[in-house]
């Protein structure tokens, strides 16, 4: 699993790639949650580099959401393949996350 | 002056080679191990003063004359003790290294005397001090190189109208510094290496104890037989991945012919999963006591879990009330992969979910949907472990397979069809290792 991350415009895009599973679940978050939040307003995490996801995944993007919650900063998913968007249907969370096709949209959606 | 340092600094690299394969011999002994981890007896340690006394006899044995002075590394077996073993192994091994050292005489026996015992006391201070711990590599060739300089400076001190002090003093110091700092350096990497051996294996230990811990946790848990309903056959199996855990089953019998049943997956791995398995079981089964209503129970057990239990901690659940008498089930899928129910014509219908998985939010209602199973009817439950097992190719079984398989399968009885749906996921992942616990509950009706 490899983890690339930038600000800009107060934005942070967090990419995931490769397997997310429950071997590398527990890092994945603990890297993403120890991101100072401070001069943030809006994280989006790329999940189109992701090649497997396990319904550990869900706790990462869960937890997270809880995370930013707290912190009063809007979180949003992007770049949703199929089998992410099933797992999360099957745990019906589809409603319960900002799902935007792609950064792009996801910015978007974070500055107007 | 250089003629005679040259063959001298080979003699005493020759020395320090044999200090390094004094420290990997000693740090492989089971009584270094102990007094290294606190563990030590008195006999521990004075055997251990005994071995660095010798290192330190051998230290001085070793060294060579310089205009009367001995240019060795007397002082590293009792630091060395000092560091990893504290101030009395280390003050014990300085004592027998002075000692014969007063044995040998000449004019800076004194000071080197006294150089050694305090080189020894201060390196026991300085492991008392770092929390009875080593202090690291570089920190302790510092920590040699300082004392080796009090060491030059006693010697200066005490012994003042020696003609040809100065001399003196610049070859002993230099190269007793240089090779008791390599000396150091060499005994640092050793013992380093050895603190990490020590770690692994006992990591490994650790880990061993806990996966150990965390199955009998989730064997405790799971129900060790199936409820006997006329007129109905019930199976279950679970078997877990070597690393993830938190697969569980339940059947809840209650009175007038109505039995429960359920089947979960629970987020995480290893003992927080198994904990947390634990409580989501005794949570969930309280709640099904309480009201006998699938959703209602559900999200009575959903508060519960969401009040009391860490954030990001969450699991799947079917939950179904099965009537013996008329064969309706009523049934509350919270997030989880859709049981498949296949009719006796091998028509099959999917019992997609009816809310979110469980500890995700709060106050979420849960809804009852009811389906009735007829004679000939199975009704198949399974976790993601299922339905992801995965191939070499990187292909899952999914869904359609399970659906197809059953249909196959579904006159026989259902631990045969349990087997059956088992050996073709094997056959499917082939030498791909087990990633995700699997587990299946099984209910059909059978003819009366």
């Amino acid at each position: 699993m490899e983890i690339q991350s930038g600000v800009k415009d107060a934005i942070l895009v967090v990419s995931l790639q490769g397997m997310l599973d429950a071997s590398n679940a527990d890092p994945v978050e603990e890297e993403i949650v120890s991101i100072d939040l401070l001069p943030l307003k809006g994280v989006i995490i790329d999940l189109s580099g992701l090649t497997y996801m396990s319904s550990s995944g869900i706790r990462v993007l869960i937890k997270i959401r809880r995370h930013l919650k707290n912190a009063n900063i809007r979180f949003a998913i992007s770049s949703l393949q199929p089998f992410v968007h099933e797992i999360l249907d099957l745990a019906d969370l589809l409603n319960s996350f900002e799902i935007y096709p792609d950064i792009a949209d996801a910015r978007a959606a974070f500055t107007t | 002056m250089h003629d005679q340092i040259v063959p001298a600094g080979v003699e005493l690299f020759q020395l320090t080679s044999v200090i390094i394969l004094v420290s990997y011999f000693i740090s492989r002994t089971s009584v270094y191990y102990r007094v290294v981890f606190q563990q030590g007896s008195l006999k521990d340690k004075l055997l251990l003063i005994l071995f660095f006394g010798a290192l330190s006899i051998y230290g001085t044995m070793s060294g060579f004359s310089l205009f009367g002075a001995q240019a060795n590394v007397r002082d590293l077996g009792p630091i060395i003790a000092g560091l990893t073993c504290g101030p009395l192994v280390g003050l014990g091994a300085g004592i027998i290294g002075v000692l014969y050292r007063v044995s040998l005489g000449g004019i800076t026996m004194i000071p080197c005397c006294l150089a050694t015992l305090l080189s020894a006391l201060i390196a026991g201070f300085v492991w008392w001090y770092h929390k009875k711990r080593f202090i690291g590599t570089l920190p302790a060739v510092i920590l040699v190189l300082i004392l080796e300089l009090v060491h030059v400076w006693l010697v200066s001190l005490l012994t003042p109208d020696t003609p040809g002090l100065d001399e003196i003093l610049w070859t002993m110091g230099t190269s007793g510094m240089a090779l008791n700092c390599i000396g150091m350096f060499c005994f640092s990497v050793v013992f380093h290496n050895y603190l990490l051996e020590k770690k692994t294996g006992e990591e490994l230990k650790r880990r061993n104890t806990e996966l150990e811990i965390a199955f009998q946790i989730q064997e405790s848990i799971l129900p060790s037989h199936f409820p006997d309903i006329q007129g109905f056959q019930v199976t279950a199996y679970s078997k877990p991945a070597r690393e993830v855990g938190g697969d569980f089953y339940d059947f809840i019998q209650f009175e007038k012919n109505e039995c429960g049943f359920l089947i979960a997956d629970v987020s995480g791995k290893s003992i927080p999963a198994a904990i947390f398995m634990g409580l989501s079981c005794m949570t969930i089964r309280a709640a099904a006591e309480w009201v006998r209503h699938p959703g209602k129970a559900v999200s009575l057990a959903n508060n519960l879990i969401y009040k009391y239990v860490e954030s990001g901690m969450f699991f799947s659940l079917f939950y179904g009330i099965l009537d013996a008498e008329t064969g309706n089930v009523r049934y509350c899928n919270a997030g989880h992969p859709p049981p498949v129910l296949v009719r006796k014509d091998g028509g099959i219908q999917l019992l997609t979910k009816t809310g979110k998985i469980i500890g995700f939010e709060k106050d979420e209602v849960y809804h009852d949907e009811t389906v009735m199973l007829n004679v000939g009817d199975l009704l198949f439950c399974y976790t993601d472990g299922v339905s992801e097992s995965t191939n070499k190719e990187g292909d899952m079984y999914g869904m359609p397979r399970i659906s197809r398989v059953l249909a196959e399968v579904r006159e026989q009885a259902t631990e045969e069809v349990v087997s059956s749906i088992l050996s073709d996921i094997s056959q499917f992942i082939g030498k791909s290792p087990q990633s995700d616990d699997i587990t299946v509950l099984m209910i059909k009706r059978t003819e009366l």
